[in-house]
């Protein structure tokens, strides 16, 4: 295989078949690409845009303004309602010298310390070309009790373990021996079916989570708001007890394993380093890697089994500008739904109609708001904490880098029924230059009238106050489809739909919460398929599965 | 494994260790790989595959009092198309841009990733610029036709004044030179550690995922 790498000239690429061809640089596809290449496969990556990362991408400004360019064309179908806007326009001449300094993701997203993806990142030794850093807290913002003035609405810190609700002046010791019960429940192990059977959940199967901390732990309506929207990332007031109970065990679970916080961000923009560090793993192995027009495929064809008489024959053909000759594959994985125009997840299964809005701003100064957000345990000032807490804070005041600020339903007026949450980044996670700031901000979508702008104005108004943003751009994201796979089967594979089919969906309960572990369970799907799928040519590689 | 903890075990008692990201750029078969195989190893391969699988690979260094502990990345072949991930050049403190002076190409797409890396990568970046190959010409009578060198040093040393670079011509084979590029390059890696003391959880910046801690030992931290 190793001397088909020949010095590229015009229109070659060296060989004319792989055993597995992946197009789209996503999270999953850039898995299931290294996975593959690391057991021995050829791989042949593709990716149309002359960026990392698909729909996972960290992009600078001005790649961002084209991309908004492209959905304003109707060219990128996961997205719609894109628009951007340069509020201080010297920004915007000076764009071409500084665009490069920024990193902005468009798929905006915290890592969990225990999850699939971690675990990926760990079996592959990936993570050791990713700068992660933990997530320095998560605030909720309080609605203002009825009779106080709207200023007073605070920001409430959300304590991560033990000895932060030890020392939260704001809890009576009541409260903090409730809630130190309910962690205490919540965060035991147990197996994944461990809440099928717990007692304290018989009977309450249609209990909401915020009914059930009140009537089992009878927590206060503050802390059971803050749990269920600061710790369980609820987005609604009507959610259920026991999906956001696993979601709290992760979060507790996760507490502790590399530092206080549960939750990582790799650095220089979040996860679109992470689908370039899974690429690069798979290009150490062998990988090809085309990105840009030069990959971009013409002349697809997927040839089912019965057609194909020898062994020497492959199912999959298609062309590419940088090869002269159709390239062979045994099997293509399609992440980004553009390989066969027409079954496109456009018109497939998954949901159409736009389930979250986006904004992402650049912010060269720290609005006053998010300044009080971020400060540690600014609900009430702690007049009687002793010499060395103050140096914690110090210390900890220092390093707010990354930071996550949840509005529970109704907690804005005029905003969302549903929880909106941001998520704030300072230039120490390398996404913009030193004294800038970016802030990114993301809610469900109304069902009626899909309006970015509209939906999230109230929220940047309480957030920004009169800071006006170097550069702001809004969007509608539609739920991710899991990506098609190409082959012929082979008379081991058990039979399934030829010669396209869209991955089960088994387990979603239990991940869907977090995207990029979701990306994780996909990836393993699409290494089973492209091993299946290859098992005949390859020795000693089998698609083993338990 | 064991090795890395006895680095953390030194580290704390030994004077600091600088760790370096160095990347690797230039065309295919230009030497890049068999640099590092010569400064790593200490060893040459006449036919050496063009890389795959190669990934990683650290390298202590002592300058004078300091330690330098390079970490070495080489390309693995994604930039043949034009597709290097932006993520190779992060934080990248050290890069060698690394022609054959053998191949004027190779010289033509050195410039190319001088230029792209004053772009991309953090403005303090050390470069040196490597004209590689030298043994092949080391018995040359200067301005000899039937010579192998085809680009000169004057040439070289001119591009590197121009953009501020390091600049050598080294052999792999030989090994003539290549200690000094990456001597050349330490000295030049400002001394003051860029980590941030405020994150004791990370080393050098930054968390090792396979060292967490167990979830038995302190799980939630409850
Ligand atoms: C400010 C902010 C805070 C966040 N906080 C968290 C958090 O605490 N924990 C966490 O796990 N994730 C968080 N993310 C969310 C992350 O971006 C994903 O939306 C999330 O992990 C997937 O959630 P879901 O499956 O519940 O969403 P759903 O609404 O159920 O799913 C929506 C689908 O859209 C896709 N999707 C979601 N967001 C985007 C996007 N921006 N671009 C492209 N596709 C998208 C997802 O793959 C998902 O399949 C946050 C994002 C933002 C902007
Ligand atoms: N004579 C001579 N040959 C060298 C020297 N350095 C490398 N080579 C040979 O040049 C060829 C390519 O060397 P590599 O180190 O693989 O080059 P590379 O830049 O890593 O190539 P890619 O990984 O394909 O990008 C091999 O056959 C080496 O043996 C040198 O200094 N002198
Ligand atoms: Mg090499």
């Amino acid at each position: 295989m190793s001397d088909s790498l020949a010095p590229s000239s015009e229109n070659d690429i060296g060989q004319s078949h792989f055993d597995v061809t992946v197009v789209g640089t996503g999270l999953c596809e850039s898995i299931a690409a290294s996975a593959l290449a690391k057991r021995g496969l050829s791989v042949l990556h593709l990716d149309p845009h002359e960026y990392y990362g698909d729909r996972h991408a960290s992009l600078t400004v001005d790649e961002m303004v084209q991309w908004v360019n492209e959905i304003q064309a109707s060219a990128l179908h996961q997205y719609t309602a894109a628009s951007y806007e340069f509020p201080i326009s010297e920004f915007e001449s000076n764009l071409n010298k500084v665009a490069r300094q920024y990193a902005l993701s468009v798929f905006p997203a915290i890592l969990p310390a225990r999850g699939d993806l971690i675990d990926t990142l760990i079996a592959e030794d990936v993570g050791k070309y990713v700068s992660f850093r933990l997530v320095d807290g998560v605030s909720t913002y309080q609605k203002p009790r009825a009779g106080e003035l709207r200023e007073t609405a605070r920001w409430k810190r959300v304590p991560a373990g033990k000895d932060q609700i030890f020392k939260d002046s704001s809890l009576s010791l009541l409260d903090k021996r409730r809630l130190m019960k309910f962690i205490m429940f919540a965060s035991s192990e147990r197996s994944s079916d461990g809440w099928e059977t717990e007692p304290l959940l018989q009977g309450k199967e249609s209990q909401s989570i915020l009914e059930f901390l009140a009537s089992t732990f009878q927590l206060s309506h503050d802390l059971a708001d803050t749990i269920a929207y600061g710790i369980a990332f609820c987005t609604s007031p009507t959610e259920l007890a026991k999906p956001a109970l696993m979601r709290m065990n992760r979060y507790f679970r996760s507490i502790g394993r590399y530092g206080p916080s549960p939750f990582l961000v790799a650095q220089y923009g979040g996860v679109g380093e992470i689908t370039q560090a899974f690429c690069r793993a798979s290009a150490v192995y062998g990988g090809m890697y085309i990105l840009g027009p030069q990959g971009k495929i013409s002349d697809f064809t997927c040839t089912p089994q019965e057609k194909i008489s020898d062994h020497s024959q492959h199912a999959i053909s298609l062309r590419i500008p940088a090869h002269h000759e159709p390239v062979t594959s045994d099997v293509l994985i399609d992440g980004t739904g553009t390989v066969l125009e027409h079954s496109s997840s456009a018109t497939e299964g998954a949901a159409k109609v736009p389930s979250q809005v986006c904004c992402i701003a650049i912010l060269s100064e720290l609005p006053s708001q998010i300044q009080t957000a971020i400060a540690p345990n600014t609900t009430r000032q702690d007049d009687s904490a002793d010499p060395e807490d103050s140096k914690d804070e110090q210390v900890e005041e220092n390093a707010q880098d990354v930071f996550l600020m949840i509005f529970p339903p109704g907690s804005v007026q005029g905003g969302s029924t549903q929880a909106v949450r941001a998520l704030f980044m300072g230039s120490g996670t390398g996404s913009c230059p030193a004294g800038q700031f970016v802030l990114y901000l993301q809610a469900m979508a109304e069902v009626d009238s899909v309006v970015p702008k509209q939906t999230l104005q109230p929220y940047l108004e309480c957030l920004l106050g009169d800071v006006s943003p170097l550069f702001i751009t809004y969007y509608a994201v539609k739920a991710t489809a899991d990506p098609l796979v190409f082959s012929s089967p082979t008379t081991d594979t058990p039979a399934n739909t030829t010669p396209s089919s869209s991955l089960e969906q088994g387990q979603e309960e239990l991940v869907w919460f977090e995207g990029l572990d979701m990306e994780a369970h996909r990836a393993r799907e699409l290494i089973r398929r492209g091993l299946v799928a290859t098992s005949h040519r390859t020795h000693g590689v089998s698609a083993e599965e338990d | 494994m064991e090795l890395k903890s006895y680095d953390k075990y030194r580290m704390s008692f030994a004077p600091p260790t600088t760790s370096v990201k160095l990347v690797l750029l230039g065309e295919a078969a230009v030497g890049k790989s068999s640099l590092v195989l010569r400064f790593v190893s200490n060893d040459f391969q006449e036919n050496k595959e063009p890389t795959i699988g190669a990934a990683f690979l650290t390298q202590k260094c002592t300058i004078g009092e300091r330690t330098i502990k390079y970490e070495i990345w080489d390309t693995a072949g994604q930039e043949r198309f034009a597709s290097l991930a932006p993520m190779y050049y992060r934080n990248a403190q050290a890069a060698l841009v690394v022609y054959d002076i053998t191949k004027p190409a190779s010289f033509i797409k050195a410039r190319h990733w001088v230029k792209e890396l004053h772009e991309q990568a953090s403005k303090d970046i050390t470069i040196a610029l490597v004209g590689n190959k030298h043994d092949l010409v080391e018995d040359d009578n200067d301005g000899d036709d039937s010579s192998l060198r085809k680009v000169s040093i004057e040439e070289g040393q001119k591009l590197a004044d121009e953009e501020g670079l390091l600049f050598f011509e080294t052999s792999a084979k030989t090994a003539y030179n290549v200690n000094e590029v990456f001597v050349g390059i330490g000295s030049k890696i400002p001394e003051a550690p860029l980590l941030k003391p405020q994150q004791p959880q990370a080393t050098d910046g930054r968390i090792d995922l396979s060292t967490g801690t167990a979830p038995a030992a302190d799980g939630c931290a409850c």
